[in-house]
């Protein structure tokens, strides 16, 4: 476009951007070692590699940094660099090395496995496993290696080597159980030696067109499984295999299967904690796909009360109402969610409601066709994406959205299109937080942060329900004693306060209201007048009305100061 | 988990080892002594000294406790036993430390002994001459020593000079454009003799305020050099780029804010920052409910006109520049589209609406007056916009 002088992306304060080529592996190797020496059994992909190209993003006239060797992009063909036979060298690591992580990294390239010794053939096992007679046990090593890109972050190759342990765990167990690794190893070495020696007779090289691997390929069910395991990873970041037909071997890659607007982010496993961490009872659960879509991918064996859960569930339910209509209780829905959370099967949201606010969430797509909008159009056709979407450019509710002399069948199209907006992460939630802030100081009554109790941190994730009992509890004990006893405890809440935070108090009408100040005084002794709940958490523990909550947010207006901004437990899936 | 600070991490070691025609690979010589045994070099010698593709290769091998990093170089000479010398200069860090930084100097001390066995067979012949050998331990100890303390050391041996200097080691940030505002964003003294003299040219103008062509304008330099020096800064986290600062904008309170509110001890830096100079300070509260009032769908005008923040002693574009400088708020940006393909031709500037540029951006590049471009926008029904 060269009418386009106006750069493709304005200031995005990224560092750097996340391609591919950070979070795919350039190729799986399988390493033997044993008495016979090493040998690179199988390596994928074999031809031309079909790794991710690294593309230098940068104005490279501008760039300071270009000529720094350190930077210098990986190509693909790079890898050819690494003969078969020194790989072989290399992954075929001594005794010491082996039963741990194994991490090596040449020049720009890093790779990542977990070397494993196991024993071989010997006592019953050859039994089992056909007709093959049973041979003297003998120790081999293992190793299945990921080659990535070296600046791909510790947590991306931290997953690549359980990648690698999960598998040889489930070599390791076929191995035992009918030799089914050593039978694997003998035709595949067959098939390297007849093809040298076919290649001899005709005076060929055959590693330059990989014909030994394609014959492998073909013949031995372990390379297609790790040829599997590849195109898995490098497609959506999702294996489901059944090795030898027998162990299941599942395994997801958070970062691949939570996806970012913005390069350079990725979904790290540490933050399905920090998310799980804050779960509380009122959120929800919003599935990334159909239902069916969902049951029908859950493997054999999986515990019928996902099933149950799923089956249950809506979006408009909130997790404790999940767990009372598939008669969980809340710790099974918490972990059964955190489970769908890192499988990438579900985000968390704020169950859906009328008075939802939502508005575009940073860093979508907005480009004119883009791939998003195309698939929108697909799903709801005669709608524009962009349109919708600019619709949502201001903070929206469902409430004003859905028209109400419209027909039924019209907002029904509406909540598809929310949900759907949801679920690509276009929409983002607002919730209106409240600080108290009587006088020009600041924030009142409250201690600093230092000192401020955080509930994210002192209360562990076992046991989420708990402080929210105690929370409740701690207030059912001061009103139980009736109307007299919760004055007195707002009373004596008000002489906490300093004097200028007193003052200021006493000139607000309303603190002349008995109720509306024993309302104020006991959201105050709660602790929810810092910011850190929203109006929808205070209604749901409190077992306020949003109108209740509404009119002491006017009445109160000049010691509240309110700030719009999204949960913070749910904007982990976001970009930012 | 990872450790505190990467990249605070000490060289546990620095070991040269070589092969020996007889006796294979060895250590020639380490720093300190005894830190590798023999058994757990030789676990890892095959990396240390590898097969003849990998030689110039940077190769870091993780063992259980340590993390080696070689550089393995390969002389081929007829003076050496085999027709060829190998050795491997390498560093010894803690297992799950990032050693990226120390890469460039693994490299450049290898050529240094390099050379200096081409010389005079300064490696070679250590193994039986103890005066080298002393020599090569003094100039091992002395790098490690100057390094793990002051991040750098100068290198004097047999009448050569080698400089080194540990870099932290990242990718390259975005080349800002032409109207991007570098915002300082740390306490890094620009006008330092360390840094280059563009730097500390450009220094001066780096106010939140100045785009880069201005930037340029004034420090009457090149504009591609500005623009490399503000990269360079970005790269140092000396600065980040925001857009320009108009009454236009429109920002929102990020999850940041509720940090400002309950973290009393940064009220004072917030005030003083914020307030209008030579006069009474801006009260926290009011500071407090000006960031409240950012909200989607009210530009900053409309904030302003709001609160009127010279009446409450609130210098404006501080209290944004604060904001975006420690992330409590974000700026939102209008993208206008042309809805349909074949609009584009009829379409004032049509071309200019494909949703991957920000109304700022196109007034920027056409020189035109923002609130001018956005009415037209927003009469034409062909275009729509997105806020984000």
């Amino acid at each position: 476009m060269a009418a386009n002088p106006g750069p493709a992306h304005s200031t995005s304060s990224a560092p750097f951007r996340l391609t591919d080529s950070e979070t795919n592996p350039m190729c799986i190797y399988l390493v033997k070692n044993d008495s016979k020496g090493d040998k690179l059994l199988f390596r994928y992909p074999f031809h031309s590699f079909g790794g991710p190209v690294k593309v230098s993003f940068n104005d490279q006239k501008r760039s300071l940094h270009k000529d720094s060797g350190l930077v210098k992009t990986v190509r693909p063909h790079d890898l050819t660099i690494f003969t078969d036979d020194v790989i072989s060298s290399l992954f075929a690591v001594k005794m010491e090395l082996c039963d741990r992580k194994f991490e090596l990294k040449v020049n720009n390239v890093r790779f990542v496995g977990h070397p494993m010794q196991l024993v071989t053939g010997g006592s019953d096992s050859g039994s089992e496993g056909g007709n093959k007679k049973p041979q003297s046990p003998s120790i081999i090593m293992i190793n299945i290696v990921f080659a990535l890109d070296a600046f791909a972050r510790r947590q991306i190759s931290n997953c690549y080597y359980d990648l690698s342990k999960v598998l040889g765990v489930a070599l390791r167990h076929e191995e035992k159980r009918c030799a089914y690794l050593s039978s694997q190893i003998k035709d595949m070495l067959y098939i390297h030696d007849t093809m040298a020696m076919s290649t001899n007779e005709c005076d060929l090289d055959s590693s330059v067109d990989n014909k030994h691997f394609i014959s492998i390929l073909e013949n031995s069910s372990l390379a297609q499984d790790l040829k599997s395991v590849f195109e898995g990873v490098v497609t959506n970041g999702l294996i489901k295999l059944k090795v030898n037909d027998w162990v299941d071997v599942s395994f997801c890659l958070p970062h691949k299967v939570h996806h970012f607007y913005r390069d350079g982010q990725y979904f790290e496993p540490e933050s399905i904690n920090k998310c799980l961490k804050g779960l509380r009872p009122y959120h929800g659960l919003l599935l990334m796909a159909d239902r069916k879509v969902l049951l029908d991918s859950l493997p054999q064996d999986s515990s019928p009360s996902i099933v149950r859960l799923i089956n249950m569930y809506n979006p408009v339910k909130s997790l404790e109402t999940l767990s009372a209509d598939s008669d969980l209780t809340l710790a099974q829905v918490f972990n059964i969610a955190g489970h769908l959370i890192y499988w990438g099967d579900a985000i968390v949201i704020f169950p859906l409601s009328e008075t939802n606010m939502y508005a575009i969430a940073p860093n979508v797509p907005t480009e004119r066709n883009n791939e998003y909008a195309k698939k929108f159009e697909k799903k709801f056709p005669g709608q524009k994406l962009l349109d919708v979407m600019s619709e949502f450019s201001f903070p929206t509710s469902l409430q004003y959205k859905m028209c109400p002399i419209e027909d039924k069948s019209s907002g029904s199209t509406t909540i598809q299109i929310l949900i759907w907006l949801l679920q690509h992460k276009i929409l983002l939630q607002y919730h209106t937080y409240m600080y108290f802030m009587p006088s020009s100081k600041g924030l009142g009554y409250y201690n600093d942060e230092s000192e401020f109790h955080d509930y994210n941190n002192k209360h562990p994730s076992e046991a989420p329900m708990t402080t929210y009992q105690t929370l409740s509890e701690n207030w059912l004990q001061l009103s139980s004693g009736g109307y007299s006893s919760s004055m007195s405890s707002a009373e004596e809440m008000f002489h906490s306060l300093d004097e200028d935070e007193q003052i200021a108090l006493m000139h607000i009408p309303a603190s002349a209201n008995p109720d509306d100040f024993r309302l104020l005084m006991r959201l105050l002794k709660q602790g929810y007048l810092s910011g850190e709940h929203h109006l929808e958490e205070i209604m749901y523990l409190e077992n306020i009305r949003r109108s209740e909550l509404l009119k002491l947010l006017d009445k109160f207006k000049d010691v509240l100061v309110t700030v719009e901004m999204e949960d913070p437990i749910i904007s982990n899936f976001y970009s930012h | 988990m990872e450790p505190l600070d990467p990249y605070d991490n000490p060289i546990k070691c620095i070991f040269v080892c070589h092969f020996h025609h007889t006796a294979g690979p060895k250590i020639l010589c380490q720093v300190p002594k005894d830190f590798m045994s023999k058994d757990s070099f030789e676990t890892v010698s095959v990396y240390m000294i590898p097969k003849g593709q990998l030689q110039k290769f940077i190769i870091t091998i993780t063992t259980r406790d340590n993390k080696i990093l070689g550089y393995p170089i390969q002389i081929n000479d007829q003076k050496y036993l085999r027709n060829a010398y190998y050795f491997n200069l390498c560093f010894v860090c803690d297992h799950n430390s990032h050693t990226l930084h120390y890469e460039p100097i693994v490299k450049k001390l290898s050529s240094f002994l390099l050379n200096l066995e081409i010389e005079d067979n300064f490696l070679s012949k250590s193994d039986q001459s103890e005066k080298t050998q002393a020599e090569l331990l003094c100039l091992m100890s002395k790098v490690m020593d100057d390094l793990n303390l002051y991040k750098r050391c100068t290198l004097i041996a047999r009448q050569s000079i080698i400089y080194l200097n540990v870099i932290e080691v990242s990718r390259n940030p975005p080349t800002p454009l032409d109207f991007d505002v570098p915002l300082p964003v740390s306490a890094i003294d620009l006008l330092d003799e360390q840094w280059d003299l563009t730097t500390r040219q450009v220094a001066p103008f780096i106010d939140g305020v100045n785009h880069i062509c201005k930037i340029s304008e004034l420090s009457k330099l090149d504009i591609e050099v500005v623009a490399a020096c503000i990269q360079n800064l970005i790269y140092c986290n000396a600065v980040s780029l925001v857009d320009l600062f108009r009454y236009s904008n429109m920002y929102v309170c990020t999850t940041k804010i509720g940090q400002l509110a309950r973290n009393k001890s940064r009220y004072d830096e917030a005030i003083s920052a914020i307030s209008r100079p030579n006069g009474p300070k801006a009260t926290f509260k009011d500071i407090f409910t000006v960031f409240s009032a950012m909200r989607q769908g009210s530009r900053f005008i409309d904030v302003c006109l709001r609160f009127n923040p010279v009446s409450i002693n609130i210098d404006e574009r501080n209290l944004v520049l604060y904001g975006l400088a420690n992330g409590y708020i974000r700026q939102l940006r209008k993208y206008p589209v042309v809805l349909k393909e074949k609009d584009v031709e009829k379409t004032y500037m049509g071309s200019y609406y494909n949703g991957l540029n920000s109304l700022n951006i196109i007034s920027c590049f056409t020189n035109s007056d923002v609130y001018h471009l956005d009415e037209e926008i927003e009469r034409d029904i062909r275009i729509v916009s997105v806020w984000k």
